[in-house]
């Protein structure tokens, strides 16, 4: 009789110990493992995305002091008005054309024309929200006068000068002279927005 | 004397015996089933145990790897490809829609007819894409703006341009008066010396970016850096390196660089 009792009761332990623990612990090791499984994949892509960095550290290093300067003279972090406007006024001089007025407009905000993949990545690393970038940029209105030959050199200086000078508009009419006048507004871009002028 | 009742010493119940062997047997069988269950539960329950140990150590240490990689991964690094990149691609997006007004000049010169002259140019642009080119002119004859219109159709920027608002100033007006012999035709007063230009046009033409790229070949002796505190001797050719797509291809792809992992 106490045997057939401790038999029973083994039993019934047996059995409360595999509903109690047993079953609850594989369900633990289940998602447990999944975890393990979802961390060991973070980690290989942690571990790419770091070698990928690292050599994307070691282009960025690769370009030279003088590749980087050429760099920041074709967009500038921000436009600067003045030296630009001097940097027309030598141009102007150097053709012997004859500076007519010479207008800077307030800078303009547009949004970056290029996605980026600043905000995007910023998003990924979870340190902000993602937000369109911008870019400044200023007008120059350019009044020239001078021969048509001494403006196409102009010209030419204008669009192939280190720092990026693009023309919106060009205009001029024939007259009974050499001298012709020449309408231009020429947009120069930087990085991004002046803060100067920003605020 | 011979004891009477002296038991014999051949069993007489054997049978019963052997009932309770049967009996004891049938308990020794579930004895051994609830022993095996039992430490059977005891060694899966300890072997699970263990093993959800072994895989909460092994957890962690993925842990920790993962914040030894989040903690390798330096932000300084990020933000300084980021900037160079954003800069790369956008020397690289502004290059390739650097147009060029003076290729429509370049190109105006070379298909331009003797007798045409040009008298207005108005290059406008629209937007990030498109340009608006307005050129008008003049010439004696008609034959002259069908040969010019002939030779544009040969040019790579100035074909399919749309004529427009051709018209001629003629020679000869009407004079009518009251006595008929004084009504006629008669031949407007010109200026021997200048040439007029009676036939007027405008040649209209909408551009694409990339109908007028910048052309580096163009563009002999310029010179690219005009401030004198940075006067090189710097050639186009060194703007367009910057902008080639191979350098700039490497930093585009910036945006994969993905740590979505680290938030989980």
């Amino acid at each position: 009789m106490t045997q057939t009792i401790t038999q029973i009761l083994l039993l019934i332990i047996s059995g409360i110990a595999v509903f109690t623990m047993i079953v609850p612990t594989f369900k633990t090791i289940g998602e447990t493992q999944k975890e393990t499984d979802e961390y060991s994949l973070a980690i290989e892509s942690a571990f790419a995305t770091n070698e990928r960095l690292n050599a994307l550290v070691r282009e960025t290093e690769k370009l030279s002091q003088q590749e980087r300067y050429r760099i920041d003279r074709f967009i500038p972090a921000t436009v600067d008005p003045i030296r630009t406007a001097y940097d027309l006024e030598t141009l102007i001089e150097k053709h012997r054309l004859f500076l007519v007025g010479l207008t800077v407009t307030e800078e303009s905000v547009m949004d970056d024309p290029v996605v980026t993949s600043n905000a995007v990545a910023e998003d990924d690393f979870g340190e902000g929200t993602q937000q369109v970038g911008s870019i400044g940029y200023n007008d120059f209105e350019l009044v020239v006068a001078g021969t048509y030959e001494q403006f196409k050199d102009f010209l030419a200086d204008i669009e192939a000068s280190d720092q990026l000078f693009e023309l919106q508009s060009v205009n001029f009419q024939s007259t009974d002279s050499d001298i012709i006048q020449f309408n231009t507004i020429i947009r120069t871009f930087g990085l991004a927005p002046n803060t100067k002028s920003a605020n | 004397m011979q004891p009477n009742n002296r038991s014999s010493f051949i069993p007489k119940k054997s049978i019963k015996r052997v009932e309770r062997v049967r009996s004891g047997k049938r308990v020794y069988i579930l004895s051994y089933v609830a022993y095996a269950v039992f430490f059977g539960t005891l060694i899966v329950a300890g072997a699970v145990y263990f093993y959800s140990q072994l895989l909460e150590k092994e957890l962690e240490t993925k842990i920790g790897e993962l914040e030894t990689q989040r903690v390798a991964f330096s932000q300084s690094n990020i933000q300084k490809v980021k900037e160079v990149e954003r800069q790369l691609k956008m020397a690289e997006y502004f290059f390739n829609r650097h147009a060029s007004p003076y290729a429509v000049l370049h190109e105006l010169e070379r298909i331009a007819v003797d007798k045409i002259t040009f008298t207005t140019f108005d290059y406008k642009r629209v937007d990030a894409d498109t340009i608006e080119l307005t050129i008008s002119g003049g010439t004696d004859r008609f034959d002259g703006v069908a040969f010019q219109s002939g030779l544009l159709i040969n040019s790579d920027i100035l074909k399919s341009s749309e004529f427009s608002g051709v018209s001629k100033q003629g020679q000869y007006s009407i004079i009518t008066n009251a006595n008929p012999t004084k009504s006629g035709v008669a031949k407007n007063n010109t200026n021997d010396d200048k040439p007029s230009s009676p036939v007027s046009f405008t040649i209209n033409k909408i551009l694409g970016f990339d109908e007028l790229t910048f052309d580096p070949a163009i563009f002999t002796g310029a010179v690219v850096t005009t401030n004198p505190d940075f006067r090189t001797s710097s050639s186009t050719a060194d703007v367009t390196s910057f902008t080639d797509s191979s350098d700039a291809d490497e930093f585009i792809d910036v945006a994969d660089v993905s740590a979505n992992e680290f938030d989980q």
